[in-house]
């Protein structure tokens, strides 16, 4: 049809480079299994260490033996006893503390006087190692009950959710500020539509960071005059030198920080569809 | 085509014009700094007749988007006065007196496509039905029907400015400011953007101030040119570009265009050494 002479395909085009199929190595997803075996192999070598006389029986118990005592310890229910009342604090101070801290730290991100007036408080609390304050609590609570412990966690948590959700709303892209004020967003609506939402993902920054120091600073509380809960099962373990129990408590609270790492991160992608998709 | 060689502050005088929409007098903009005061632009008289596309450009750091925010009440006026001649719609009701298209495109991550869109609705409390009509048939008209429900994360630099586009264009405002709305794009996507925009602007008339730096995208969309002079700015000359409309990318193959730009180039050029020695 045409008068131009289409050059013959084969003789300009190279034929497609043969691939060799990739390796077996490579095409399996090993890393997953790579962390799985990790613990088993530590597990394992833990048991045959002390089995063997590497590690002394008497102060390290073997796999078996913590398993084991995790077993009796449930079967009494003083295994759930510990976890409850950690937890109890844990979410108390948690849910009131992140309430708080997001509420305060939105305010301060939001109004200049608000935050002139509060930062000197949240910053120093946000940088001092949340432990310290301890006794200064019990002595304003006038006694060693539940109250001061609690109220500790909260405020280590209050002030890390705060600083985080301060640093969110002064971190909002400015021009995103600029057109809701051009399409004439009221300041509710400004809140709503533009400064919540675009403050969450720092905000679920916050609660996890929060929640990593909450179960640092209750446990570190429980070690002082208490009878229940995670961190008195380690420390009076400790003391008894009741190691098999004292690892269980370690375990325990292992276990409790990755639930709720967890927890977190899946509300988080329930809560913002629209990033990372 | 030619240039219009009076100066721009001669044009407030001239009543031959149809009325205007957005009146500029005076106006300066003051920036208080450590080192004192800056000034972004002084002595500015500009106006833009109601239907008027006038296009802004000079070099960097001259002050038009500062001038920019200012009319668009974003940021107060230091001197003079700036304000839009506020007509209400012929039904009575409010018509919202300006929407920006901005040059980061400044959508809502979180926000879907078709709520990107009804943004201005819903900040003026028009219900969702009728919002969420208005705002599909501007997706449509930029052929984003199929992406309403897509968060800004998911598209590309070019409909992501399409939605910035259609938010503006879908508040009906009686002045439609553009910040350098095609200045983040690709060259390509920028071309095809520039087409879109003449159609649409052409088939709805509205009253639009543009801030561009460059020549061939102010000459191809205005009906006017107005240059500004390097920090601290204020407007040099003015340029009627009377080519006729529709108009579409094929004019800047003409030969007449080319003359255009680069007329406006030779007042533009000395403005741009200037910002640059300024800032080095």
């Amino acid at each position: 049809m045409s008068l131009v002479e289409k050059p013959t395909s084969s003789a300009l085009v190279s034929p497609p480079p043969t691939r060799r199929p990739r390796p077996w190595w490579r095409r399996v997803a090993y890393e997953p299994w790579l962390s799985v075996g990790a613990v088993i192999g530590l597990l394992v070598g833990w048991q045959f260490a002390v089995d063997g006389g590497a590690l002394d029986h008497r102060l390290w118990p073997s796999t078996t033996d913590v398993l084991s005592e995790i077993g009796i310890m449930f079967e009494s229910g003083e295994l759930q006893k510990h976890i409850w009342a950690t937890l109890q604090r844990v979410l108390w101070a948690f849910g009131v503390g992140a309430i708080a801290g997001i509420a305060l730290g939105l305010a301060m991100g939001m109004f200049r006087p608000v935050r002139a007036l509060f930062d000197p408080f949240v910053s120093a609390l946000s940088v001092m190692p949340k432990v310290a304050i301890l006794p200064l609590i019990y002595l304003a609570f006038g006694g060693y009950g539940e109250a001061p412990k609690t109220f500790t966690v909260g405020i280590a948590v209050f002030a890390v959710v705060a600083i985080n959700a301060m640093g969110a709303v002064r971190n909002i892209e400015g021009a995103l500020l600029e057109a809701g004020r051009n399409f004439g967003a009221k300041w509710w609506q400004m809140f709503w539509h533009v400064v919540l939402p675009g403050s969450l993902p720092t905000i679920f920054t916050g609660l996890r960071l929060g929640a990593a120091t909450g179960l640092l600073v209750v446990i570190a509380a429980e070690f002082t005059y208490t009878n229940d809960g995670l961190g008195f099962l380690i420390w009076s373990s400790w003391t008894t030198l009741s190691t098999t129990r004292m690892f269980v408590g370690l375990i325990m609270i292992a276990l409790l920080g990755v639930i709720i790492t967890y927890g977190l991160q899946l509300l988080d992608r329930l809560a913002l569809p629209w990033k990372n998709r | 085509m030619s240039a219009e060689s009076k100066p721009a502050s001669d044009k407030i005088a001239d009543d031959s014009q149809p009325r205007a929409k957005l009146i500029a007098k005076g106006a300066g903009c003051y920036f208080p700094t450590r080192k004192g005061e800056v000034t972004a632009f002084h002595d500015v008289n500009l106006e833009v007749a109601e239907g008027e596309f006038v296009c802004l450009v000079g070099p960097s750091g001259c002050g038009k988007s500062t001038f920019l925010r200012v009319v668009a009440g974003l940021l107060p006026a230091s001197e003079g006065q700036v304000r839009i001649v506020d007509v209400p719609a012929p039904n009575g009701k409010a018509k919202p007196i300006n929407s920006m298209v901005f040059q980061e495109y400044a959508i809502f991550p979180w926000k879907s496509t078709l709520d990107n869109v009804a943004f201005g609705l819903q900040m003026r409390g028009i219900g969702k039905q009728e919002r969420y009509e208005i705002a599909r048939r501007w997706l449509a008209k930029v052929g984003l029907t199929r992406f309403e429900q897509s968060y800004p994360a998911q598209l590309s630099g070019g409909m992501r400015q399409r939605v910035g586009i259609a938010r503006a264009f879908a508040n009906d405002p009686q002045v439609l400011l553009m910040d350098e709305p095609l200045g983040a794009l690709d060259a390509q996507t920028k071309l095809i953007l520039q087409e879109e925009l003449l159609k649409l602007w052409e088939e709805q008339r509205k009253t639009v101030l543009y801030v561009t730096h460059s020549l061939e995208e102010a000459v191809l969309l205005g009906d006017r040119v107005v240059l500004m002079t390097a920090h601290p700015g204020t407007i040099k000359q003015t340029y009627k570009i009377d080519f006729p409309r529709p108009r579409n990318l094929e004019l800047t193959s003409h030969p007449d265009f080319a003359r255009q730009v680069y007329a406006i180039w030779q007042d533009l050029q000395g403005e741009v050494k200037k910002a640059l020695e300024e800032q080095s």
